[in-house]
């Protein structure tokens, strides 16, 4: 008889081989595994949790409910942390378009019409959910990373707080090898000027 | 040309300041339940037997072959019910004796008394056929038509094997 195969312990490869057969622990284990990582990639990319919570949860269904398409020729992490990344970027290019300037009308070309197109929003409390977002990524480096473009904020994300390697950086990305490291190179200059001003 | 700069890139103060503050980052969780969440909209497939069970019933009742199934199971099972019945009958006494040592008074009455009925049963049966005793015909017609039996079962089960449809193939390659 053969003895129950200890996921916890199990490599990712092995936990998906269990997973394409229809086992639905291994399925929680791969949620277990991975919760942490991909959303507080999204987390960083969107600035809400509330969001990134539903787009976590979509990333996650999306991956899970394609599993016997998974090429175990590449790694596992790079498979999520790409559909992660695509998620929160094509949410941001969505918000993008729908997002209304808070800081005038785009035919605002003088002072005063800027003034006078600019929406007045009043000022409300905080909610707890925005306490607890100001509480996160309410440090300097956070906020400083959260004014990063979103293809610089991803790179500089995934080396500096996942520890991922470059190599596997432009799979997630699907950016060739010099791209990321330039980027990472610059954004990592940008945050020094930010954090530079913030020190002064 | 800038990838050679970085490649050969030496970290200042302010590098070292920021690698600190990285340091500091921490990783973030959802709210709890989240893996219940996801589960609830994941669509876990059935494990591969099932799948395979799955199939095969479906294909049965698809293919209308419900009726050699049926046929199959009683065939099956009046071979099966018939062999137990002829091993406990003709070996009366010693599962009398493994009853009443393990069981007790209880169910050796109840054994004795399914025995006596089955006994007057088979004995009405044979008084029907005409005599006594079984002749040695009517054993070797009890044995023909037991054989009968297994060889429609056997070719009922092989039917139901086939894949759908295979029987007409192999008709069609045989008129080519």
């Amino acid at each position: 008889m053969s003895t129950p195969l200890d996921l916890a312990t199990a490599t990712d490869q092995v936990v998906i081989e269990q997973a394409a057969l229809g086992h639905e622990r291994a399925f929680r284990e791969l949620i277990r595994r991975y919760q942490r990582p991909v959303f507080s990639l999204i987390y960083r990319m969107v600035r809400d949790r509330e969001l990134s919570e539903d787009l976590a949860q979509e990333t996650f269904v999306k991956v899970l409910n394609a599993i016997d398409r998974y090429r175990p020729e590449y790694k596992f992490s790079s498979w999520i942390f790409k559909i992660a990344n695509n998620t929160a970027i094509d949410h941001l290019r969505r918000k993008e378009l729908d997002t209304l300037s808070l800081e005038g009308g785009p035919d605002a070309t003088t002072p005063d019409r800027v003034s006078a197109t600019t929406l007045q929003i009043g000022d409300r409390g905080e909610t707890p959910l925005e306490e607890l977002e100001a509480r996160e990524l309410g440090s300097a480096i956070e906020r400083a990373i959260g004014k990063l473009r979103p293809e610089y904020r991803a790179c500089i994300v995934l080396r500096e707080v996942e520890g991922r390697p470059y190599d596997e950086i432009a799979e997630i990305l699907e950016l060739p090898l010099g791209t990321v490291k330039t980027y990472i190179h610059r954004a990592r200059a940008e945050l020094k000027v930010m954090l530079q001003s913030i020190r002064e | 040309m800038e990838n050679g700069m970085i490649d050969n890139y030496v970290p200042d103060e302010d590098d070292r300041a920021l690698d600190a503050l990285f340091q500091t980052m921490r990783s973030f969780s959802p709210h709890p339940g989240f893996e219940d969440r996801v589960m609830a909209r994941v669509r876990t497939p059935s494990p591969v037997w099932l799948q395979r069970l799955q199939d095969w019933g479906r294909s049965i009742v698809e293919s209308r072959r419900t009726r050699w199934v049926a046929r199959g199971l009683v065939g099956s099972s009046v071979i099966s019910i018939t062999l137990v019945v002829s091993l406990l009958v003709t070996n009366g006494a010693e599962v009398s004796a493994f009853l009443g040592s393990q069981f007790g008074g209880v169910v050796l009455g109840v054994w004795r008394g399914a025995l006596g009925l089955g006994s007057s049963v088979i004995r009405a049966l044979y008084s029907a056929v005409g005599g006594g005793a079984v002749s040695v015909m009517a054993l070797l017609a009890i044995a023909a038509l037991g054989s009968l039996a297994m060889l429609f079962n056997t070719w009922a089960l092989y039917r139901l094997m086939q894949p759908r449809g295979a029987a007409r193939y192999s008709r069609d390659a045989v008129a080519l």
